[in-house]
């Protein structure tokens, strides 16, 4: 035998020599082979070579034990620099986490957001198959919109009929009403009526009853769990009966768990539809015949089948559904899509618009921007003040690789901790920042693992590109000129400046564009509300009766309400300027039409004698309404200036006018006012008088004692009408909820235009702090020499006026086309004004200059007797 | 002072036995004859290695010999320290057994 086949094969010796720990050494592999051989002598090769690889997998775990240790000594020492940096550079370590966090946590808010936005209505099993069937009625433009949420009655009796492959149908009916259960209950603004597919269709589970069944009688009731706690406590309520507006008695056949919020529309009662076929006047016939009308109808396609193939085949409904010649098509929306891109007349509810997801997203994303910025410029300027240890830590043996790792490791350790605290902090800020959106957030980031991994890796990357600079570049330096001062953080990286520079001037960019937003978002607030509306809505308060009794006779009331002196005024029985919103086909004498045209949409208003008193309306021609005038009642019209425009008549009293099934004539010319929205130009209207009634009221109230008034009008309420509540709210309320969600955005834009500012003054602060230690020699000098404060002051904050104007320079175009567009949105719009840009200007100077100040006016105050020394 | 652990025990033990021949290969047979299990080499280095650290053992190099492949053994030594440790785990392990006999255990067992 040789002596070489003594040996274990040269592979496996090698492996396990680069395994063995250094202090067992050479000796150790002697023991293995001696070993080895043992066994070879004994067992024969195949065993000893099974041995000594199983000996090589054994060590590998004492050698992993030993290498993480080794390497914990190091990264023991790279902690404890970390924290000492942190305790000597208080301020920086603050500024920079701090920035990073706060711009973690607005990130961590808003996916928290986006993610719940984009849950809406996904909680449904089949929720990718459900569809809601919708109108479009060309030439219909109510509100300036032509798609309409609403189907006729007979429209899912035939659809099922004429579509085999719709697996199920149910219509959704929104009413309010009042319950009863002995005495007054409550005012439930949304009942919905159902068929019993509803129940198949939706994924809204039962508690008690049984789902095939509660909801096919007529007067079969469900009522939420919410609702069974609050009113019925600890009884069972399955069973009970419930009273809807003193005449009907519902039987509660079942308990529904809470609706989610998380839907396009919620509820507490669902009613069996069939109950509307008594409770509505005209009974069946009238709900399930054909025509436009306001049934909303869901249905349920099979997987993976495509709407588009049942939309096209929709045309042959129509003729069965609506009037001949009618132009009107249906549509199909997935039930997904409905909260974020549907935005038709008369949703269910307000929906949400995917335009507020993204540019939440957008303000998300840049102020991560500014803070990662911010971040990394504070990170590389504070490296440079680290030039020294570097040069030290490679004279005394730190290879390039042992400073990139301590580096990058150090910057990933900030970033770590800044997500750390931004997660706290996101938790702290959850519920407020709910009620400002009005969605009920859950915390849930910690359970979402892509959300929490990709702000992970989010935060080390940050960590990564901003430590790469120190790790990257400064341990390339030849530790003898960084030892020596030949190369040091002033001197030869001017291009590392520029970039320093550029990331400060595009932190300002970002946050002058945000201002510049937010000031033109509430100047067109301010716009909106101090335009003139055309009508007095101060001092208002409306509401509306239920009770017939009282609807039919509300003289009785009125007398005592006027006895009042707190009381000004009182208007019953007819619109209010706000709720005049439908528009029909106004023909008039002289009319010019060309061929096939339909007479033009007017506003109708069915108002009381003394609508043009009570809210002041102008009336420019002609006379009012009046009681002296018999025929009033039935055929007089007053029309508003551009309905009186479009007629094309020089003198339009006395001409002959038809709208709402009425015909009559014009007898005065008012003022036009707005009874939409801003967003929308003033449209043609006409006012009739009311002659149902309709049970709306308004009460004018003098502007001393109001609660005093108030108090007095409930009191009255309930006098005249005991078994109803009194509801009531404020006409300039219900006027400025018009402009909600414009009032949101600006609370939006100005909120994180102030933690773009703050965080970019952050990193000013931070750059202005180091530029001025950098100095603190020159500073020194120059006030010897006899510099004084104010020109010390100026030179320092010289270069930070230059970026800060510079970055206005680009900022104000970007700012001005954003603005503009949106503005687009309004007919009635304030302009984007030199003074707003001008303003803005000013304001980030303003600020920038106080950030800077702060350290510049401590820098050129020294002594400097002090400063020379320094070093 | 610290109390040893069985295997550190157990390694004392067989080096003191062992004497001048103490180094790993026999280091582990003696293991072997005395817990009847199979020990492996990185089962005894590491509490050497341990022993050496607290100082109650220290080791140097031998002369290389051809049936290692021409590498040295590394021979271990009991320091005073050492015995200490070891009289106090025999002083401690009496103090713990006392009244207890192995008849005693065989009729629990």
């Amino acid at each position: 035998m040789k002596k070489d086949n003594y040996r274990p094969s040269p592979l496996a010796s090698w492996i396990l020599r680069n395994l063995i720990p250094t202090h067992i050494g050479t000796s150790g592999i002697g023991d293995y082979e001696e070993l080895y051989r043992i066994l070879l002598d004994e067992q024969g090769r195949a065993a000893a070579d099974r041995w000594y690889l199983k000996q090589i997998g054994i060590s590998i775990k004492a050698i992993i034990f030993k290498a993480i240790f080794c390497r914990f000594i190091m990264f023991k020492s790279y902690l404890k620099i970390i924290w000492r940096h942190l305790m000597k550079h208080k301020g920086y370590s603050f500024i920079n986490i701090a920035g990073l966090a706060v711009g973690l946590t607005c990130c961590i808010l808003i996916l928290l957001y986006v993610k719940y936005e984009f849950s809406y209505d996904k909680y449904h099993k089949n929720s990718d198959n459900i569809y809601r069937v919708v109108m479009k009625m060309p030439g219909n433009n109510y509100m300036d919109n032509e798609w309409f949420n609403s189907a006729p009655g007979s429209l899912k009796a035939t659809l099922m009929e004429e579509y085999p492959e719709i697996i199920s149908s149910t219509r959704a009916y929104k009413k309010e009403g009042h319950l009863y259960r002995d005495n007054v209950l409550t005012t439930e603004r949304s009942i919905f009526f159902i068929d019993p597919e509803f129940l198949k269709i939706f994924s809204f589970p039962l508690i008690s009853g049984d789902p095939e069944t509660v909801v096919t009688d007529p007067f079969a009731m469900l009522i939420s769990q919410r609702f069974a706690e609050k009113y019925f406590k600890d009884e069972d309520p399955v069973g009970k009966t419930i009273n809807l507006d003193r005449k009907h008695n519902f039987q509660i056949t079942g308990v529904l768990q809470n609706c989610p919020e998380n839907s396009h529309f919620t509820f507490d009662i669902l009613a069996s539809f069939n109950s509307l076929y008594t409770i509505r006047p005209g009974g069946k016939g009238r709900i399930e015949e054909s025509g436009p009308n306001s049934w909303n109808t869901y249905i349920q396609l099979p997987d993976k089948y495509n709407p588009d193939d049942l939309e096209k085949k929709f045309p042959g409904v129509i003729k069965k559904t609506l009037r001949k010649g009618s132009k009107d098509e249906y549509h199909l929306q997935s039930l997904t899509s409905i909260h974020l891109h549907s935005n038709i007349n008369f949703e269910i509810e307000a929906n949400s618009d995917i335009r507020y997801v993204y540019l939440f997203s957008a303000i998300a994303f840049f102020i991560m921007l500014i803070a990662c910025l911010n971040y990394m410029n504070l990170a590389t300027a504070r490296a440079s003040g680290r030039f020294k240890e570097i040069g030290i830590r490679k004279v005394v043996g730190a290879g390039r690789h042992n400073i990139i790792r301590q580096f990058l490791g150090e910057s990933m350790i900030y970033t770590i901790t800044a997500l750390y605290i931004a997660i706290i902090l996101a938790k702290l800020l959850l519920p407020s920042f709910g009620t400002f959106i009005d969605r009920n957030l859950e915390y849930n980031i910690l359970d979402d693992h892509i959300i929490f991994i990709s702000l992970a890796c989010f935060a080390l990357i940050v960590g990564l590109i901003s430590g790469s600079y120190p790790a990257f570049y400064m341990s390339a330096l030849k530790p003898a000129n960084i030892v020596k001062g030949t190369i040091s953080p002033g001197s030869g990286n001017k291009h590392h400046s520029t970039l320093r520079n550029s990331l400060v001037i595009s932190q300002f960019i970002i946050s002058i564009v945000l201002l510049i937003c937010s000031l033109t978002v509430y100047r067109q607030l301010d716009f909106i509300k101090n335009s003139k509306l055309g009508y007095i809505k101060d001092h208002i308060i409306t509401g509306r009766i239920y009770d017939s009794k009282l609807k039919n006779n509300f003289e009785p009331l009125i007398n005592e309400l006027n006895l009042n002196p707190g009381i000004l005024d009182v208007y019953v029985n007819g619109q209010l300027p706000i709720t005049i919103n439908s528009q029909d086909n106004a023909v008039w004498e002289g009319q010019k039409l060309a061929e096939g045209e339909t007479p033009p949409l007017t506003f109708s208003g069915f108002v009381n004698y003394n609508f043009l008193d009570f809210f002041n309306l102008e009336l420019i021609e002609g006379r009012n309404f009046s009681k002296t005038y018999s025929t009033d009642a039935s055929q007089a019209f007053i029309l508003n200036e551009s309905a009186a425009k479009l007629s094309g008549w020089k003198n339009p009293i006395g001409k002959k006018y038809s709208l709402q099934l009425r015909d009559g004539i014009v007898i005065g010319v008012i003022k036009d006012f707005h009874n939409t929205s801003l967003r929308l130009k003033v449209k043609p209207m006409a006012l009739m008088l009311n002659n149902w009634p309709s049970g709306d009221w308004a009460i004018k109230i003098s502007s001393d004692n109001i609660a005093e008034s108030m108090a007095f009008i409930g009191k009255k309420f309930k006098e005249f009408s005991p078994d109803y509540p009194f509801n009531y709210s404020f006409l300039d309320d219900k006027v400025n909820s018009i402009y909600k969600s414009e009032q949101k955005l600006g609370q939006i834009f100005s909120y994180f235009t102030f933690i773009a500012i703050i965080i970019s003054c952050l990193g000013l602060f931070g750059l202005i702090s180091y530029t001025a230690e950098q100095r603190t020699k020159e500073i020194g000098i120059r006030k010897v020499l006899g510099a004084s404060v104010v020109g010390i002051v100026m030179l320092l904050s010289k270069d930070f006026i230059k970026w800060i104007i510079t970055a206005n320079v680009i900022a104000i175009p970007i700012a001005y086309f954003a603005m503009n567009k949106w503005l687009q949105n309004f007919a009635y719009r304030t302009d984007i004004e030199i003074f707003i840009f001008f303003s803005a200007t000013l304001i980030s100077l303003f600020i920038a200059v106080i950030t800077v100040s702060f350290k510049t006016f401590n820098a050129a105050q020294t002594n400097p007797a002090d400063t020379i020394k320094y070093e | 002072m610290k109390i040893l652990s069985r295997a550190e025990e157990l390694l004392l033990l067989a080096i003191w036995r062992l004497k001048t021949e103490a180094y790993c290969v026999p280091l582990l047979s003696e293991a072997k004859k005395y817990t009847g299990k199979n020990w492996s080499l990185s089962d005894v280095y590491r509490p050497l290695g341990r022993l050496e650290e607290k100082g109650y053992i220290t080791s140097y190099l031998g002369n290389p010999t051809p049936e290692r492949g021409g590498k040295s053994k590394r021979y271990y030594q009991i320091t005073p320290e050492g015995y200490k440790a070891l009289k106090e785990v025999k002083q401690i392990e009496t103090m713990m057994w006392s009244g207890l006999t192995e008849e005693a255990l065989d009729t629990l067992s």
